[in-house]
């Protein structure tokens, strides 16, 4: 079976073309090609997961392309990280289309979203399966267009297509300077075949700039893909999409698949401290900021969202602090618990037609299922044991710890935050009064094919974590040759455990309980007005700047002014709640507005270049000569 | 050996003759698409005649045509090219009432010009080639003669392009009184012996050459004329001149530079890299704020000119096969494109890319369709684009031209901006009404629609067998 | 070297021999203007409106037929004069190139280009 995994990655494309053939004169039955496909694909990964388990490995290639002396081989390898993640992907494409027949009920685009769901689902499998960077590339722009089009799903609202358009663009920020790595490798190393780079990393001695370097760039593309600061912005806005397509997309697998990318070109980063340390840092980084943007969100959606942003910073601090093991094991109970949390989000938005927490509240008394799913999901996330989150997340404190204590405690920041702002959205949402009542005796629980999933899902999500972390297997298993494992720490483990259930503790008094007096909300809401002022301020600063062409100079003289001036200034004098305000602004001011200014500027200088176009033929043969002219004088001079 | 070699020109001259005639007693208001089916026939003839010449290589009429890999794979795609255009016009042609007969025999002269430069030996043979097929095509952009964008269109293509050939014309007669021959292995031998390659005459020369070559593949500064002349020629004219005038010009460009002036290399080679650099920047700058399809794409091939150019920048086998490679790729890519085109303003749609609205619910297959053709042309897999791409960088990174690698992969990355914009419109600015008025699929154009979508697919998937006849094409290098 | 020089004295002379007479008639010819003496000559008849006048297209079809035989009657020359060294080839060549140049005329007449309206 095992020297036959390709066909599972195959599998999905083949429900694609079905799907496009078929699909629209089988209105929703069509859903049943994905489910069957996928169901079968699961088991198999299943099967392929228990080979590996036994001790098989596998790996297979056939010479694509022959260029001069070069050969391109394009080829699958299946080991234990390269199994585990089959069956992660297969598990959640499948439970999301089983939930997705119940969620996408009645929706026009009914068989485009589940030929965009099969398709996507290729595209990652091809990601986990390639062994080699070409291939890894191809799978991997499959995914961003299936990323794109799910976003844009339901375009009658212009906003939707604008995110998606965001996300396309800020992640091909990223892709260019993957490329550029991935070619500065090939140019290095003559092949795009992990094994042969890993080859001549390990040959490669005075070279080491040209390997952080690399590694450097290959991360660009993963700061893009998994949305770490400063390409983040584009996550958030992505939540437009279908609710299962983000659970899938944007929380589960592909957004994980610029921590894969780090994980499977480890080799790389291992050679280069340098670039550890920088993945390291950006990792913490966006795990602290996204989290604290977190906690003031009103839309559900957007919780789950900075949260997933904030939890694959988590996994990149853990690749950075060289926790390989602890970061992989995150991802994998990340994406069911993330998952899991999104679908029953889906649930309830399925059930009350709003993203907006304000409008929810007391729904736990109507969606049993959903709410005990949900609170599953969230005491994962948050890492209270012995759900799967915490043995995942403690791992990678723990390896943070023994790498260097800053990033550990901004860590423990960030784990506190999320226990804090998961506990705020339950309670928002699943008790408390209703808010709105009309909404509220609406709800109601969701139909089977969807509570379904759920209760699936809440299973490697409870369990999962202790069932693999027991023994240390997890470390045997999900590893690298060379790889020392940190030892377990009680210090650690109770850090761990006391800052979530602190952040729980904090969550409840806050949201829970009369305790603390609303005014004090109020009072905090004349700053965010001067932020809102500011922002435009800065915005039409930026905006005057870039006309005049410094734009280079002034986005790095306005974003020192707004982060570090008026960051300084605001970090002292206000609480969290400020500071995660701030970062967001941060992210709308300097990031947007520097995506936008770029923007700005390359469309004013194509601008210019059409006024070269005056439609008078003589200056048209005019410029012509002058180019003969102006081309002989400089042969002249330099003789070419 | 001279029959064996020609056979194909021959039955597309005989074929494009009986057309003419054929014109001559065609009455007003008849149809002429039978005239169109009878110009594919004998441009399939060609393409069967063109078997048996499979690996003959030599020389014809005294070293003037030459005939080897290079010639072989160009003259067989410009005449699959040439079947795509003749698929692609056949319903335009009626719908606007152009002269058939002129217009299909017009197309064969220019296709039969395309393979006399592809095959030509000698500067003399590549000239009346060229002149063949630019004079052709000067007529062809002005066969919508009731309209004045067609009638401006024409007339700057005609000037710019009469000026251009005696620039041409101009450099050819330097090479000639400095070597005394205007064969292209002479050349070469005589700057191996004798003819001093420094000489300021010869840089004279030489820049003469380029900028007549540069206004022939739309290269900046010498692309001017082509915006407005995509714009305003009947919509597959537009496909013809962006591929077959542009593709057989760099052709010759091959086989001059490479084997002629291979003594020069080191000029002509920064001087090509200059010039690739500036015509895809300024293309795709110039093609953001476009908003007919015609202008848009013609400053991405603008564009697409100048990522070619760099396989003259690293003046490498590798430059040569990515060349190749590029141009066959961006030749059906192009062919589709326009063809999707072609079916929208026959359609009464427009060319304003305003009128792709919601094109993905009146015709799905085209909508689709674009898209693979964007991929490609943007250069992202799995398509044809991305592996032509791919050449490219590697052979400008074998050559140590970095930097012109990195100017590519950030040009091609402005280049989504635009192309994204299309997309955009296609499938998600829909009108409100319920069900739009659903846009059919004609039968040629959906022909050549699949065709090409294929095989865009297919270079960019299972591409061993075509990079194996671009590799091929390298052995013309001494 | 030397047959640059020829060319370049035939060169010198032809262009030599149109200014000299320009330049002697003017300065020999005795000038005594008057109105009917400066005025544009067209074979003896009054001139009338501009010289400025656009031409009948038709004009310019027939001028190009009328060249492209031309010149087709000077390439037969120098055929003609070697004509026994090429033999049965060359007339069926020089065959094939009228027979091309026919149908262009043939053409030509069916649209009526030697017609005048």
């Amino acid at each position: 079976m095992i020297t036959y995994s390709w066909i599972i990655a195959v599998i999905p494309l083949l429900a694609f073309v079905l799907l496009l053939a078929f699909g629209n004169r089988m209105k929703e039955r069509a859903a049943w090609i994905g489910v069957t496909a996928l169901g079968l694909a699961f088991l198999m990964a299943l099967k392929v997961l228990a080979e590996v388990l036994a001790g098989a490995q596998a790996a297979a290639s056939f010479e694509w392309l022959k260029i001069g002396s070069y050969t391109i081989d394009m080829g699958f390898q299946v080991g234990a990280l390269e199994a585990s993640m089959m069956v992660v992907v297969t598990a959640v494409s499948l439970m999301v289309q089983l939930y997705s027949m119940g969620y996408m009920h009645g929706d026009p685009r009914f068989n485009r979203y589940y030929m965009t769901v099969n398709l996507f689902t290729t595209g990652m499998l091809g990601v986990v399966i390639a062994d080699n960077f070409l291939l890894f590339l191809m799978s991997w722009e499959i995914m961003g267009l299936c990323s794109y089009l799910l976003i844009s799903h339901y375009y009658e609202d212009l906003n939707n297509a604008k995110a998606g358009m965001k996300a396309f663009l800020t992640t091909r920020v990223g892709d260019v300077g993957m490329m550029a790595g991935i070619w500065l490798l090939f140019s290095q190393a003559g092949s795009f075949n992990f094994a042969d780079i890993a080859v001549w990393v390990e040959n490669a001695s005075g070279s080491e700039n040209i390997i952080t370097l690399a590694a450097l760039l290959l991360f660009a593309g993963a700061v893009g893909k998994s949305a770490q600061v400063p390409l983040h912005v584009w996550l958030p806005d992505a939540m437009a999409g279908p609710t299962p397509a983000s659970a899938l997309i944007h929380a589960a697998t592909m957004v994980a698949a610029g921590v894969y990318l780090v994980a499977k070109s480890y080799f790389i980063f291992q050679a280069s401290p340098d670039a550890m340390f920088v993945v390291a840092v950006i990792g913490a980084l966006t795990a602290f900021l996204a989290a604290t943007i977190a906690t003031v969100q009103v839309d559900l959606k957007k919780v789950l969202a900075y949260s997933t942003v904030s939890q694959l910073g988590f996994m990149m601090l853990g690749l950075g602090v060289g926790g390989y093991t602890a970061a992989l094991f995150h991802l994998i109970t990340h994406a069911f618990f993330k998952a899991l949390l999104f679908l029953g989000a889906g649930s309830v938005i399925h059930a009350v037609h709003t993203q907006n927490m304000h409008e929810m509240g007391g729904l736990f008394k109507k969606m049993k299922i959903t709410g005990t799913t949900f609170i599953i999901g969230s005491l994962a996330l948050a890492g209270i044991p012995p759900f799967a989150g915490f043995y995942s997340k403690d791992m990678i404190l723990l390896e943070a710890y023994r790498y260097n204590e800053v990033l550990f405690w901004i860590g423990a920041a960030a784990a506190f935050m999320t226990a804090y702002y998961m506990t705020r959205a339950i309670i928002l949402t699943f008790f408390g009064k209703p808010r709105d009542m009309e909404k509220y005796e609406h709800a109601h629980e969701s139909p089977l094919n969807m509570s379904i999933p759920l209760m699936f899902l809440a299973i490697p999500a409870t369990l999962l974590g202790y069932g693999m972390y027991r023994d240390y297997f997890v470390k045997s298993f999900i590893t690298l040759p060379g790889l020392t494992h940190a030892y377990h720490s009680d210090f650690v483990m109770n850090m761990a455990i006391s800052v979530a259930v602190a952040g729980i503790v904090v969550g409840f008094i806050v949201y829970g309980t009369n305790w603390v007096s609303k005014t004090a909300a109020i009072r905090n809401l004349k700053p965010l007005y001067v932020l809102l002022k500011h922002k435009y301020y800065f915005d039409e600063l930026y905006n005057g700047v870039v006309v005049k062409g410094t734009v280079g100079i002034s986005r790095l003289v306005g974003w020192f002014d707004k982060w570090i001036v008026d960051g300084l200034v605001n970090f002292v004098g206000w609480s969290t709640g400020q500071l995660s305000r701030l970062t967001r602004t941060f992210d709308t001011i300097v990031v947007d507005g520097a995506v936008n200014g770029t923007a700005a500027l390359t469309m004013a200088a194509g601008n210019q270049v059409r006024k070269l176009q005056t439609g008078v033929v003589q200056s048209y043969m005019l410029v012509l000569f002058a180019g003969v002219v102006i081309g002989l004088i400089i042969f002249q001079l330099i003789g070419g | 050996m001279i029959f064996d070699v020609l056979i194909p020109e021959i039955v597309l001259t005989v074929v494009a003759l009986g057309l003419l005639l054929a014109a001559a007693w065609q009455k007003e208001g008849q149809s002429g698409s039978y005239l169109g089916y009878l110009g594919i026939v004998g441009l399939l003839g060609a393409l069967v005649a063109l078997w048996p010449a499979i690996g003959i290589s030599g020389e014809v009429f005294d070293g003037m045509l030459v005939a080897d890999e290079l010639t072989m794979f160009f003259k067989a795609l410009l005449i699959v090219v040439g079947i795509l255009v003749f698929l692609m016009s056949i319903e335009f042609v009626e719908k606007n009432h152009i002269p058939a007969g002129e217009y299909y025999a017009l197309l064969l002269f220019g296709i039969v010009g395309g393979m006399i430069m592809v095959a030509s030996a000698d500067l003399l043979a590549f000239y009346v080639g060229l002149e063949l097929l630019a004079i052709a095509s000067y007529a062809l952009t002005g066969m919508l003669r009731n309209d004045h964008k067609s009638q401006e269109a024409v007339l700057k293509y005609f000037l710019n392009g009469a000026l251009a050939s005696a620039i041409i014309l101009f450099g050819i007669s330097l090479f000639y009184g400095l070597t005394g021959t205007t064969s292209i292995q002479g050349l070469a031998d005589a700057f191996k012996v004798g003819v001093n390659g420094t000489d300021s005459l010869v840089m004279a020369a030489l820049v003469f050459l380029m900028a007549g070559f540069g206004f022939k593949i739309a290269a900046v500064p010498f692309h001017l004329w082509a915006a407005d002349t995509y714009e305003g020629a009947p919509t597959p004219i537009t496909a013809f001149l962006s591929v077959v005038s542009k593709g057989a010009a760099f052709v010759v460009m091959m086989r001059i530079f490479f084997v002629g002036l291979e003594s020069l290399t080191v000029n002509w080679s920064a001087a090509f890299a200059v010039l690739a650099v500036i015509t895809m920047t300024v293309g795709n700058l110039a093609a953001l704020w476009q908003k007919n399809i015609k202008r848009m794409l013609a400053y991405s091939s603008i564009a697409h000119a100048g990522y070619i150019m760099v396989g003259f920048a690293a003046a490498t086998a590798d430059g040569l096969t990515g060349m190749t490679y590029y141009i066959l790729a961006y030749a059906l890519t192009n062919m589709g494109l326009f063809a999707i085109i072609v079916a929208m303003s026959n359609a009464g749609l427009g060319e304003d890319i305003d009128g792709y609205k919601g094109l993905s619910r009146k015709n799905a297959l085209y909508a689709w369709m674009m898209v693979v053709f964007f991929l490609s042309l943007i250069g992202i897999p799995p398509t044809g684009g991305f592996l032509g791409k791919f050449l490219l960088f590697k052979a400008s990174i074998g050559a140590n031209l970095v930097w012109l690698a990195l100017a590519m992969a950030i040009n091609s990355a402005i280049s989504v901006g635009y192309y994204y914009g299309v997309v955009k419109t296609m499938f998600l600015n829909e009108e409100e009404e319920e069900e739009p008025q659903k846009l059919p699929t004609t039968a040629n154009i959906g022909l050549v629609v699949w065709i090409t979508g294929a095989m865009v697919l297919v270079l960019g998937i299972l591409p061993s067998f075509f990079i194996e006849l671009s590799s091929q094409v390298a052995k013309i290098l001494p | 070297m030397t047959d640059g020089l020829y060319i370049l004295i035939f060169l010198l002379g032809g262009m030599a021999f149109p200014i000299g007479s320009i330049l002697v008639a003017r300065l020999l010819s005795p000038s005594y203007p008057e109105p009917s003496k400066v005025s544009t000559y067209e074979s003896g008849e009054v001139p009338f409106g501009e010289a400025r006048v656009q031409f009948h297209l038709g004009y310019y079809a027939y001028a190009l037929v009328f060249l492209i035989f031309d010149i087709e009657a000077i390439f037969l020359y120098p055929w003609a004069v070697i004509y026994k060294d090429l033999g049965l080839f060359g007339f069926v060549e020089m065959l094939i190139f009228i027979l091309i140049l026919v149908v262009g005329l043939v053409y030509a007449l069916k649209k009526r280009v030697l017609e005048w309206m």
